[in-house]
């Protein structure tokens, strides 16, 4: 049976070592899965952990390797570019220590500015010598007389890498204490014959809270919740009960617990997730309850798609995915109805499925630990989501109305304001290269901490265009990355396109203006590039031959182009329907 | 009672544990027989076993558990204690 309901946090469940077993195996759809490798380094016995990470990182569609390092020799791994730890190459370095084998017999007399003193040289050593993703875990001790210490010291630790470390991503592990129970969370045997500190429940919820960040790190990031309507946003079916039978209340069981459940998808969509409903109703009916119902708090303007009729669920979500042209992989579906369920993760193994439980008192439960739409980094875009797509549609009314292409571009009024980014525009940097799968000619991912680096470097250059047109802005869409060597030849290691702005031509006007700067202003001479298909990015396999750039190599897995600065691209006709605004460093707007 | 058959729910959990057929664990199996028992895996077992018969073990009879059947009389004896 396929796995039906997406990783659910269960104590109950997952409170002893959960197997990967041969059913699981029998059942992994192969493509879906990505590889994570994470290298973990702390100052006591962490080993059990394994087949907890192993079992939650199959749930989430990961296969898991996990190299073990030890504090003690923590400075090796970093200084010595040979060490196990550049060996290994992990996407992610884990870092947990323990309060007393860490500050010794002084833990007592170091006060919490000296502790954090010795902390935040030995993460500025692992900074400075590793780019990669950094999840670390908060202190914790063995004691429970130290709690208060802890949570005291640990609220200094969260501000600290806040404010001096954002590369690094913390697991609050008091919060899973807190879930646990702290009894239950500390095996004083293993403790003390093998310094291994932790039950297996609370390895359980560890490394559950470790791979929901991982996940998002690696890419993995869900975009829009689509929803059926009867017994999931109210109780009972619009159909039979009409508009005043349902269970929708502010106040009363069980109606409370479906106005609870709207009130989190409310937040999730001012988070900038999309919404969309997927239901076999009659289009009326439900957008009577939209519009009219007291305690409905979803209107119908919070939706981006609607799927309201009589057909097969697995279709319409199919029709969703297309209309808003995202990966069926970024789409998070819930229903009450195990048939329903079960034919969408039979159907459509990449959709994220829940089932709203049957009890309803268990509803609240919902996204609460699981947590499926986890950001890190927000961006003005994810703020302003729903207003883009839903100019999205005007544009597409717009576009029915113009016979041919060129007209169409015409009217549109598009612009783009070119520049190289800012340090405020990065985080929206590294959520282009997490997010983008279709028009991304590398696929290449960077971390925040990675685009921060790059954007110091002296030969690197990250260049953004934000667009616009008589629909409004969608923000920074465009991006292109690369590093200038010492032959004054750029190459551009990312470019990408977000999907929104598609068939506008912006890509070959942004390219051409990404060369002209760097002609002007860095004197390049040659520019190079490359195209490493995926199965999401056929669209994007011909665009540096259509933008004057020849073949130098091709294999199976990528094709090298070349391009002098004194050859133009001779087939772009349209650049002179987009208007190029330049900002500089300074914000300042130049019209070219 | 003597045993000399493994009784099936033991053979499945020791199975999943050690990661191997369950017909290739014999009561005669001990750590240097089971190539994949090493001190992980020793706690791994604990932990399942613990679950599995609601008993906690301490760390003295968790060393001195590294044969099968060393396993089964331990359960035998905490059953009937």
């Amino acid at each position: 049976m396929q796995q039906k309901i997406g990783p659910l946090f269960d104590l109950k469940k997952h409170s002893s070592v959960n197997f990967i077993s041969e059913e699981m195996q029998k059942n992994r759809v192969t493509e879906l899965f990505h590889s994570l490798k994470i290298f973990s380094i702390q100052n006591y016995t962490l080993d059990l952990i394994k087949e907890f990470l192993a079992y939650w990182g199959y749930n989430f569609k990961m296969d898991l390797d996990l190299a073990i390092g030890n504090a003690e020799v923590i400075h090796q791994y970093f200084l010595n570019e040979n060490s196990d730890l550049y060996k290994f190459k992990p996407d992610v370095l884990l870092i947990s220590l323990e309060h007393d084998t860490l500050f010794g017999e002084q833990s007592s007399i170091l006060s919490k500015e000296d502790k954090l003193k010795l902390v935040s040289d030995l993460l500025t050593l692992i900074t400075e010598n590793f780019d990669k993703n950094i999840i670390m875990t908060t202190f914790f001790s063995t004691k429970f007389s130290d709690l208060s210490m802890l949570r005291d010291l640990n609220q200094t630790l969260v501000q600290l890498l806040e404010k001096n470390f954002k590369q690094i991503k913390f697991v609050d592990i008091e919060k899973c204490f807190f879930y646990v129970g702290f009894s239950e969370s500390i095996d004083s045997r293993f403790w003390s014959t093998s310094r291994s500190p932790f039950s297996t429940k609370l390895l359980s919820i560890l490394s559950f809270e470790i791979l929901k960040i991982a996940k998002t790190l690696k890419g993995d990031i869900k975009k829009c919740l689509v929803l059926d309507c009867d017994n999931t946003l109210w109780g009972g079916v619009i159909g039979e009960e009409g508009i005043d039978g349902i269970a929708l209340s502010s106040e009363t069981y069980p109606g409370l617990y479906f106005y609870n459940f709207q009130k989190k998808i409310l937040k999730l969509k001012e988070q900038g997730i999309l919404l969309a409903l997927n239901s076999k109703n009659n289009e009326e009916d439900v957008f009577d309850v939209l519009n009219n119902h007291k305690y409905c708090l979803l209107s119908k303007s919070d939706f981006v798609a609607f799927q309201i009729n009589w057909d097969n669920k697995a279709e319409n979500l199919n029709r969703i995915a297309e209309d808003l042209n995202i990966g069926l992989d970024s789409i998070v579906f819930v229903d009450d109805s195990s048939y329903e369920c079960e034919l969408v993760c039979t159907n459509l193994p990449q959709v994220l499925v829940y089932q709203i439980p049957k009890k309803t008192w268990k509803i609240d439960e919902i996204f609460e630990i699981d947590e499926p739409f986890l950001k890190l980094e927000f961006s003005e875009e994810d703020r302003n989501r729903t207003s883009l797509y839903l100019a999205e549609q005007r544009r597409n009314e717009f576009r029915a109305k113009h016979k041919h292409l060129v007209d169409y571009l015409n009217d549109l009024n598009l612009q783009i304001e070119f520049g190289l980014a800012t340090a405020k525009d990065l985080p929206r940097v590294s959520q282009l290269t997490l997010k983008t799968n279709q028009f991304n000619l590398t696929t290449k991912r960077m971390a925040l901490a990675e685009v921060e680096k790059f954007h110091e470097s002296p030969a690197g250059r990250i260049f953004i265009g934000r667009t616009s047109d008589r629909f409004g802005e969608q923000g920074t869409t465009l991006l292109a990355i690369g590093k200038i060597d010492s032959f004054n030849c750029f190459e551009f290691e990312i470019f990408l396109m977000s999907c929104r702005v598609f068939e506008r031509k912006l890509e070959f006007a942004f390219l051409e203006h990404c060369i002209d700067y760097l002609v002007k202003f860095d004197n390049c001479e040659s520019f190079k590039a490359s195209y490493m298909p995926t199965r999401k990015n056929r669209i994007a396999s011909n665009f540096f031959e259509n933008a004057g750039f020849s073949i130098s190599n091709e294999n199976a897995s990528e094709k090298l182009y070349k391009r002098r600065s004194n050859e133009s691209s001779n087939n772009i006709a349209m650049p002179n329907l987009i208007t190029v605004l330049h900002s500089d460093i300074g914000g300042n707007i130049a019209k070219t | 009672m003597q045993k000399h058959e493994l009784d099936p729910q033991i053979r499945s959990l020791f199975g999943r544990v050690f990661k191997m057929p369950e017909d290739e664990i014999l009561l005669t199996s001990d750590r240097n027989s089971i190539k994949t028992w090493d001190s992980l895996t020793q706690i791994n077992l604990i932990v399942a076993l613990e679950d599995a018969f609601d008993i906690e073990f301490s760390p003295e009879e968790i060393a001195n558990m590294n044969s099968i059947k060393a396993i089964v009389d331990f359960l035998e004896d905490s059953s009937n204690a």
